[in-house]
This record gives structure tokens, C-alpha cells and sequence, in this order.
């Protein structure tokens, strides 16, 4: 026996031949590895390239929906402008009506003092018949004003279906409906579309990388693994935060789905108070609806308006924002109104008429008329900040209505008025006021529509509020090692080497070997990439296969100028990659804002020490923790 | 017997059988590793190729807000023919026309396709049953539509106003003309709008590499040497003289870009993009802006005549359907906040306002900063850094330093 092995030892034929089997193997092996760790770069690129796909086409489906909305929130603005021109006009024609009724009061007060002479004072022939004359003059164009003035009222105020209040009214409120019964609900629909996307992981596109070329069947199918549901939860998270819910309701299915309509319900509450909100809103309507064309200046005409202004004082006016006042006292507050100071923010989008105070005499023969202007109330149409609730009782249109409860403007008048001689009693029933301030109940303004605003944060290391969008992938080995619908690719092989067992050696296809299975001891070696063996395990999702990250981010520029905020009301939005390990520098820069500040020469070494070590960790996070998590755990 | 025994123990010539027997095999493995690295280099390239056509859709403007034409065919025929320079032999740095193959193989790049389709859909299935009826996603929206439809058309009833009635009507009747009849084509904006709807980029890339020496080694061998398919072919000889590859990549490209940055100021400006797009999408459309401009033309008339008899002159806007949209643009960074704002001539004089409609200095209710301080806060480099990009977007050596920002302190810089 002893001699039989020292003789297999010191035999050297044959050598060669275990030597040479084994070095083929290697290099069979070897050639099996290239292409396995070829393929699996390609699959690597692959997914990685899916999820750049994925991450950037949300971006963009996210960035197209701010753009719609944007153009939306425009459109209605537009719609808001035709409300407010339509407006303007409609005051204008009472404040033509006001005009008229002022010259008629003025021309009665004339004809009152003129009869005086004419009638109740013994006066020299000659002058009885030239009072007498005038006032058959004054009457007349009494008359014809009058006249003019009863045919103006009844275009403005009262022609039921085509008179000027009729279809102003019926137009101004039509428009706010179809804002928010149209082109805001194509807004929260192309948004929770978005949405939905989110919560589907971007699929689609995942998917159709992975579309065979020749049976047209993607390989991907959708599955609610750890991944996708931490997808879901960024994502999501990302998106709501860059709706301000002051402006309307939050298009995240985060809100849509489990808050319900609160947020609406909030809107709408908001809006019924005299708050800081619903000022801010309306001014932000202000500010889109501020145009050169729009009417704020109500120029002096001839006449009427000469003849006013310049006997009482000007006779001004605008179509602008104007405050309402307070809770318990909704009407607008015309004091304030006529504080041109009041002017710049308001819930109340309106036109006002109003008459500076002043004083005027005006003469005519041995009659003299002291006037001072009274507080001239002429609001008609107004769009208040309110929001539509079930009760209706918030959405109120200001006006004025006459004595029989028409809308009217107020047709002249005026609170002091003194004649020399002194006018008859006729005369100032004439004059009297005809209209009374209050509520229009009949002529309720549905208010502005919710809209959707972006929320700005107003700090660089937040990306100033811009969303990203974040994709992670994962292919099992089962996926990307096998092909479809056979066994295994021959070049896909796990090697299974028994020592002490009946076998010494088997080799298989992947997952049909069992170690050990034929006794002993055993040792696998595996050519596939990806594998169990050597996969992480991270809050019990196990990562075996293939893993990738991948960022997008939605960002405003309006070109050449990246300092403009980003908004809701401009269609500037864009989709982007941006990198992943920048974004966890700006996390942990947030969560040390306060610890780390810039250095400073009387800085302690303390400080210095710990300024140093929280960059280092950050440069860490930043170029090093996730070169080791994409490549490192995903080998 | 004997002289057989005596053939196996003779040595001679052994090394000749051993190199005999050997040196075919390493030349064997040696092509077979150079065309299959060969193959996988190619392979990684027709991706690579895909991929770059399909990123460079994303560089383009596919839709023209001018005019509301769509740029697809053209941006198409462009990135075709850069691709085609680029990738013509699979060496992006090597310009030679016959660069296209390599030791062990050849490769032909078939010319590329492209397509522009709808946008990405939903993943279908059932999400659940309803007596037995199943429920998929599309479903579910398309509902929602229905009771967007139904409480458009409750609001009548609870806002009496025969010119809304009128135009909820109008939109009902016309909505599949306006969105284009899909069963969910209302979540895109209206086709009169013009805008693009589509985006959806697939890059196809094919790629045939040919084994340059399997015929030559089939000559050698003989036929009777390689397993025969079940088509009397030989296996390996269909299976790896011609490999073809197919990559394909899609994205949704064009972000809906409004390339042009003017400011707007009103009609004045109605010669800008951004004005023409927003003109388009005015009042839904042109039917029913025409219709609601006959009431708002009869306000303006009727308001004139009223003017004439007060002997007051007329407002003198042309029209009040017209389009008010004013955007200026504002610069970031301290001092900026003046250039996006619009005198107006009031009653009490000219005054500024700011034409964004956010620009207030107020705070949300979450105590978040509003618009105004990141206005403030923003520059005017890229993505709105402060410093300019080369420094990392902080104020000091910043990244490039290994232990962080601000290791050189401010005062000293």
C-alpha cells in the first residue's frame, strides 16, 4: 500500500492532464463569468436607465400638470378680467345715471327758485317775465333730462333680460361658475392623474423598457413590493407639499382620498372671514388681473360731469379691490371706500362711485344754490372673496337696491342743499334719495373659484419647495438570470462541489442544485451576479438582484431669469435628473441649521470640531454613502 | 495485443498530441471569450445608443406655443441623424467609416426608429369587484368624470343663470368634440388648445453583429460536428454567426416648455407666445367666446349709448372679452422685486403694483415664507444657486474641500 501510493506520487505521467483540465476550467469558467458579469451590466444599465426613465418621466407629467395648471389658473384670471371690465361698464352706466339725476335735481332746485320769482315775489314786469321765461326754459330741460334720465334707467337698471344689470349681472356670475365648474376641475382631474402615476410607481414606463422586441411582452409586471410602496410614500409626499392649501384644496390622492373635501371645506370657511387669507388671495387675483386695459380712472366728460364736479367737487371712481369691513358688519363700509388708501388690497373685487366732499354755488339770476356732496354710495356689481358654501348666506353680492327692491343706481342726490330764495317744498321731494344701501339677496356672486397654488419654501437646501421625484428598483436574479420561458441560459451555471458524498461533483442550471443533497460536506460556486449570498437586508426588504436609485426633480425657470419664485401662475416648470446624494446633504444641512454656521476667526476649537466632522459625514452622505449603496449593495 | 500495449506506453510524440488537442481548444476559447466580450460591447453600445436618442427628445422643443404646431418630425429627423454620426461604427470617438468591426466580429447599425406616443396610461388590472364585476383604474376615473359631469350639471340647479346654463349645456354636448372622444381624453386639455398631449418617446435601436470566423471554422470542422436543429440547421452556426440586437428605450420627453421669456404686459403684447396660448384657451373656445362676446358687446354698447346721453365720454375699451394677462419677470436676490411691476393710471394717479399674483410678504398657515422671501432668497445663477455653479452653491470652497464649507472662515476669504 505504501509502496503503491510512493509510487502514484513519484509517478509523474499524466500530470498534465489534471492540470490541464483544471486551467481549462478556469478559463471556461472565466469565459462563463465575462458573460454573466457582461449581461449583468447590461441589466444594470438597463434598470438604471428604467429608473432614470421612470424618475424623469414623472417629472415630467408632474412639471406638465403646473404648466396646465399655470395656463388654467391664467385663463381664469382672464375670465376674472371680462368679469371685472363687464363690471366697470355696468357701474359706469350708473355712474352716467347718477350724473343725469344730479343735473335733474340741480335743473328742479333752478325751476323752484326761478318760480319763486316768477310766481310769489311782486317784481317789476319785465323782470317777472324773464323769471317767468327761464323757468318755462329751466322746466323744459328739466323735462328732457328727465325724460332722458327715465329712458337711461330703464336701459341700466331695470329692461328685464337685455337691460345692462341683466346681462352684466347674469355674465359676471356665469364666469365664476365656469372657472370653477370647468377649468378648475380639469386642473384637480390632470392632477390626480399625476397622482395616480405616483402611486403606480411610474409603471408604465418601467414596463416598457422591458418590452420584448419580439413578443412585444414586457417582463415587468407591477407589484406591490417594499419598493413601490416607499415610492409611493416619497413620491407622494414630495407632491403635496408643493400645493399651499390656502388657495383651494390639495390635488395629492393623499388629501383627495383620505381627507376628503376638508381642505375645500377649509377654503370656503376661510374665505368667510374678513382674514388675512382671503385678502391674500384676492390680492393675488389683484395682481393677475392688474392690466393696462383694465378700467381704473373715470375721466371727466362734458356737461353733466362738468357741471357736477365743478359746482360739488370731482366725481371719481374705479374698478379695483376694495376692503368689505368686518365680520359682523359685511357691508362694504363706504368711508373706507372712499379712502383711496383702501384701495391696494381688499376681499371685495368692486366698482365704486364715490364724490370727494366738497362745497359749490352756483348761481342763476338772484338764485344761489349751496351744495355740499353727500357720501355718494355706488357700488353695483362687487365679486367677494367668499367661498361657496351649502348655506349660500356668505356669497354676497353688494349693491343697491331702489324702493321696490330693483337694482338701482343711485340717481343723483345730494345731503345739503341750500337755495336762495328758498325752494319749494316740491322741489325737494324731487330730490329726494330714491335708493337704500343694503344687501342684494337676489344677486348672490358665486365668489372666487378655488384655484391651485404652489408652495414656496424660501430656502435653497429645500430645492425652495420644487418636488423631486424618486424611483428604486429592484430585479430579482430569478429576472434578469433566466430567459424567457426556459430553464436557464447555459451560461448560467452553479457549480455544487461535495466532498465525502456520493457525488463529487454536479453542476446544474440555477435552483435545481441542492447543497450537500448527495452527502458530505459541500461548496457552491455560483457564476450568476446577484444572488442571495451576498445581498443586504434593509428594514426586512432583502435586496438580493439588481437595485437602483433614481432622482428627478420638477423645477421653475422662466428663462434667463432663475430668480423669479416658483409659481402656479406661469408655465415655466421643467423636468430634470438631479442627483440623489446631494439631496441627503441638504437633509442633514436642515437637520444641523443651528449647529454648523460659518466659520469665523473667534470661532472655538470646539465649534471647528464639530463643524469639521458634521462636513465630513455630509461630503460622506453626499459622494460616498451612495456610491455604496448603488454599487456596493447592488454589485 | 502487444503491440497495441506497446503504442500506449510509447511516449514519443506525446507533446504533439497534447498541442494537437490543446492548442485548437485555447484558440477555441480564446475566440469564443473575444466575440462574446465583443458581443456584450456592442450590445451595451446599441443601448447606448437608444438611450442617447431617446435623452436627447428631452433637449428639444417638441411643440411650438407660437403657433401651436407640434416640432416632432423635425426634432425626430434631427436626433436621427446625429445619432446616426455618432453611433454610425459604435464608436462614439472614432470617426472612421470602416471602424465597424473589430477581431472576432462585424456590426451593421440599422437606422433607427423613433415614435411619439400618448402619454403614459395607468397600470390596468382589476382593483376590485362589484358583485362579481370587476373594476379597473380606468374605470374608476372615468367615473369620476361622470360625477364631475353630474355636479357641473347640479350647479345649474343650485345657480339659476340661463348664461351658464347655456354654457354648461354647450360644453356637455360638445365635450367629446373638444377632447377627442376617448373614453379618457378629458384628462388632457382640449384639443383646440394646442397643446401637446404627446411626448412619450420610444427609440428603437437595432444592431446586427456577424461572427467573422464561425464560417471558417464550420469549413474546418464539417457540418456533422455541431448538434443539428430540428430544421437540419446547425444550432450554434444559427445561433451566434449572426446575433441581432434590439434595444429599445422610452421616456416621456417635452415638459411642455414655453420657450419664450418676454414680459407681458396686457393685448399689447399679444404678439408673445405666451399671450397667443393663453388666447387660445380663453373661454374654453372660440364658439363660446363668440357667443358670450355678443353679451359682453351688448354691455359695452349699451353702457356707450348711455355715456352719449350723459354727454360723457366712453371708456374705450375694445374689447371686453379681450385677454388681460400681465407677467413680468421678476429678478431674485435683494432689489429685484421693482422689475415685475406695472404702473396704473388710477383716479388718484399713477400707481406701481406687482404683476405676479403671489408677491405678497405674508406668511401661509403652516408658517412657512411665502413668495417674497424666496424671491429674496433665490440668485440668479443656476438653479437659483446663490454662488455661481462652479462653487457648489455655497459661499465658500465648499464641496470641493474635503471637510466641508466654511473651512476657510468668511472674514478671511
Amino acid at each position: 500500500m505504501t509502496r503503491t501510493m510512493k509510487h502514484l506520487i513519484e509517478n509523474k505521467k499524466g500530470q498534465a492532464f489534471p492540470l490541464a483540465a483544471i486551467g481549462v476550467f478556469i478559463m471556461a469558467l472565466s469565459v462563463i463569468a465575462t458573460m454573466n458579469l457582461g449581461q449583468a451590466i447590461h441589466e444594470k444599465i438597463k434598470l438604471q436607465g428604467a429608473a432614470d426613465a421612470a424618475s424623469y418621466s414623472l417629472a415630467s407629467m408632474e412639471a406638465r400638470a403646473f404648466n396646465f395648471v399655470a395656463m388654467l389658473n391664467r385663463t381664469m384670471v382672464v375670465n376674472y378680467n371680462t368679469a371685472m371690465a363687464v363690471q366697470s361698464y355696468y357701474n359706469y352706466a350708473g355712474f352716467c345715471l347718477f350724473l343725469l339725476g344730479s343735473v335733474r335735481d340741480l335743473l328742479a332746485c333752478m325751476v323752484s327758485s326761478l318760480d319763486f320769482g316768477c310766481t310769489f315775489i311782486k317784481l317789476p314786469p319785465w323782470l317777472n317775465a324773464a323769471y317767468c321765461i327761464l323757468k318755462a326754459i329751466f322746466t323744459a330741460v328739466n323735462q328732457i333730462v328727465s325724460a332722458i334720465l327715465r329712458v337711461v334707467d330703464y336701459l341700466v337698471n331695470k329692461l328685464p333680460v337685455l337691460g345692462l344689470h341683466s346681462i352684466s349681472a347674469g355674465v359676471a356670475d356665469a364666469l365664476g361658475l365656469m372657472n370653477k365648474y370647468m377649468l378648475w376641475q380639469m386642473q384637480l382631474i390632470r392632477l390626480a392623474l399625476v397622482n395616480a402615476h405616483i402611486l403606480s410607481g411610474m409603471h408604465q414606463v418601467v414596463s416598457d423598457n422591458y418590452i420584448h422586441p419580439q413578443t412585444g411582452e414586457s417582463k415587468w409586471r407591477f407589484e406591490l413590493t417594499p419598493w413601490m410602496f416607499l415610492n409611493m410614500a416619497l413620491n407622494t409626499l414630495e407632491y403635496r407639499a408643493a400645493f399651499d392649501r390656502g388657495a383651494g384644496v390639495n390635488a395629492s390622492a393623499f388629501d383627495l382620498l383620505l381627507l376628503g373635501w376638508r381642505d375645500y371645506g377649509d377654503f370656503g370657511k376661510r374665505q368667510t372671514d374678513a382674514s388675512k387669507d382671503a385678502v391674500r388671495i384676492m390680492s393675488e387675483i389683484a395682481n393677475a388681473t392688474r392690466s393696462h386695459a383694465a378700467i381704473y380712472n373715470r375721466k371727466r366728460g362734458l356737461f353733466a360731469s362738468w357741471i357736477v364736479s365743478n359746482i360739488f367737487g370731482d366725481k371719481m371712481g374705479a374698478t379695483k379691490l376694495i376692503p368689505t369691513g368686518s365680520d359682523s358688519k359685511p357691508n362694504p363700509d363706504v368711508r373706507k371706500i372712499r379712502s383711496a388708501e383702501n384701495y391696494e388690497l381688499g376681499d371685495v373685487l368692486a366698482s365704486d362711485d364715490y364724490l370727494t366732499r366738497g362745497w359749490g354755488i352756483a348761481t342763476v339770476g338772484i338764485s344761489v344754490v349751496f351744495a355740499q356732496s353727500s357720501t355718494i354710495k355706488g357700488i353695483a356689481h362687487a365679486i367677494t372673496a367668499y367661498g361657496e358654501d351649502s348655506t349660500d348666506n356668505n356669497r354676497k353680492h353688494y349693491g343697491y337696491k331702489n324702493n321696490n327692491g330693483d337694482p338701482a343706481h343711485p340717481k343723483g342726490g345730494y345731503s345739503g342743499l341750500i337755495v336762495i330764495p328758498p325752494m319749494r317744498k316740491s322741489a325737494k321731494k324731487s330730490i329726494q334719495k330714491e335708493v337704500d344701501c343694503s344687501l342684494m339677496e337676489k344677486h348672490k356672486w358665486i365668489g372666487i373659484s378655488p384655484y391651485f397654488k404652489f408652495m414656496p419654501i424660501a430656502d435653497h437646501n429645500s430645492d425652495y419647495g420644487q418636488p423631486s421625484t424618486w424611483i428604486f428598483l429592484n430585479m430579482p436574479p430569478e429576472k434578469f438570470q433566466t430567459g424567457t420561458g426556459v430553464a436557464g441560459r447555459p451560461w448560467h451555471k452553479k457549480f455544487t462541489f461535495n466532498h465525502g458524498g456520493g457525488d463529487k461533483f454536479s453542476q446544474d442550471n440555477l435552483g435545481t442544485g441542492q447543497a450537500g443533497e448527495h452527502g458530505g460536506h459541500s461548496a457552491d460556486l455560483d457564476t450568476t451576479i446577484g444572488g442571495e449570498r451576498n445581498s443586504m437586508s434593509l428594514f426586512g426588504m432583502h435586496l438580493e438582484g439588481l437595485n437602483v436609485i433614481s432622482r428627478g426633480m420638477v423645477y421653475y425657470h422662466r428663462q434667463g431669469n432663475w430668480g423669479e419664485p416658483p409659481n402656479f401662475f406661469n408655465p415655466f416648470w421643467r423636468a430634470k435628473l438631479a442627483p440623489v446624494g446631494a439631496k441627503l446633504a441638504q437633509w442633514l444641512d436642515n437637520l444641523t441649521r443651528g449647529i454648523v454656521k460659518p466659520g469665523s476667526a473667534d470661532e472655538s476649537t470646539s465649534q471647528t470640531v464639530v463643524r469639521v466632522v458634521l462636513n465630513l459625514f455630509r461630503n460622506f452622505l453626499g459622494d460616498v454613502f451612495f456610491g455604496f449603496i448603488t454599487s456596493v449593495m447592488t454589485h | 495485443m502487444t503491440r497495441r500495449i506497446a503504442f500506449f506506453r510509447n511516449t514519443r510524440g506525446q507533446a504533439l498530441v497534447e498541442f494537437v488537442v490543446a492548442v485548437p481548444t485555447m484558440v477555441l476559447i480564446f475566440l469564443f471569450s473575444q466575440f462574446f466580450y465583443e458581443a456584450i460591447q456592442v450590445k451595451l453600445k446599441t443601448q447606448e445608443m437608444a438611450r442617447y436618442m431617446a435623452w436627447e427628445f428631452t433637449g428639444r422643443a417638441l411643440h411650438d406655443y407660437d403657433d401651436g404646431s407640434f416640432k416632432y418630425s423635425d426634432v425626430s429627423t434631427e436626433i436621427k441623424t446625429d445619432a446616426a454620426n455618432r453611433f454610425s461604427n459604435l464608436r462614439s470617438t472614432d470617426l472612421r467609416n470602416d471602424a465597424d468591426m473589430a477581431l472576432a466580429g462585424k456590426w451593421t447599425v440599422n437606422t433607427p426608429t423613433t415614435q411619439n406616443g400618448a402619454e403614459p396610461l395607468l397600470p390596468g388590472g382589476t382593483l376590485f369587484s362589484i358583485g362579481g364585476f370587476p373594476i379597473d383604474i380606468n374605470m374608476v376615473f372615468r367615473f369620476a368624470g361622470y360625477v364631475l359631469d353630474g355636479l357641473r350639471l347640479l350647479s345649474i340647479a343650485k345657480h339659476p343663470n340661463v348664461y351658464w346654463a347655456a354654457m354648461a349645456a354647450y360644453y356637455t354636448i360638445q365635450e367629446n368634440t373638444m377632447f377627442g372622444g376617448g373614453a379618457l381624453s378629458r384628462f388632457n386639455p382640449p384639443s383646440g388648445w394646442k397643446l401637446n398631449t404627446r411626448g412619450y418617446i420610444r427609440t428603437q435601436v437595432r444592431v446586427t453583429f456577424e461572427n467573422m470566423w464561425l464560417n471558417n471554422i464550420m469549413a474546418i470542422s464539417g457540418d456533422k460536428f455541431w448538434s443539428k436543429d430540428n430544421q437540419g440547421k446547425s444550432e450554434m452556426r444559427s445561433s451566434i454567426r449572426r446575433l441581432r440586437f434590439t434595444e429599445t428605450y422610452y421616456l416621456l420627453a417635452d415638459q411642455w416648455e414655453l420657450h419664450q421669456p418676454d414680459d407681458v404686459v396686457g393685448p399689447s403684447s399679444s404678439g408673445t407666445a405666451y399671450y397667443k396660448q393663453i388666447n387660445r384657451m380663453a373661454f374654453m373656445d372660440n364658439s363660446m367666446r363668440r357667443v358670450l362676446k355678443g353679451f359682453t358687446d351688448a354691455v359695452k354698447y349699451g353702457t356707450d349709448i348711455v355715456a352719449y346721453m350723459a354727454f360723457q365720454p366712453t371708456l374705450g375699451m375694445s374689447d371686453l372679452t379681450q385677454v388681460g394677462l400681465v407677467s413680468k419677470n421678476y429678478e431674485g436676490g435683494s432689489g429685484g422685486r421693482e422689475s415685475g411691476q406695472i404702473e396704473i393710471d388710477e383716479d388718484s394717479g399713477k400707481k406701481t403694483y406687482d404683476t405676479s399674483p403671489m408677491m405678497d410678504k405674508s406668511t401661509s398657515n403652516v408658517g412657512v415664507k411665502m413668495y417674497e422671501e424666496s424671491r429674496s432668497t433665490r440668485g440668479n445663477n443656476y438653479m437659483a444657486c446663490p454662488q455661481v455653479e462652479s462653487l457648489g452653491c455655497t459661499s465658500s470652497l465648499s464641496q470641493d474641500n474635503p471637510f466641508g464649507d466654511y473651512i476657510i472662515p468668511e472674514e478671511l476669504e
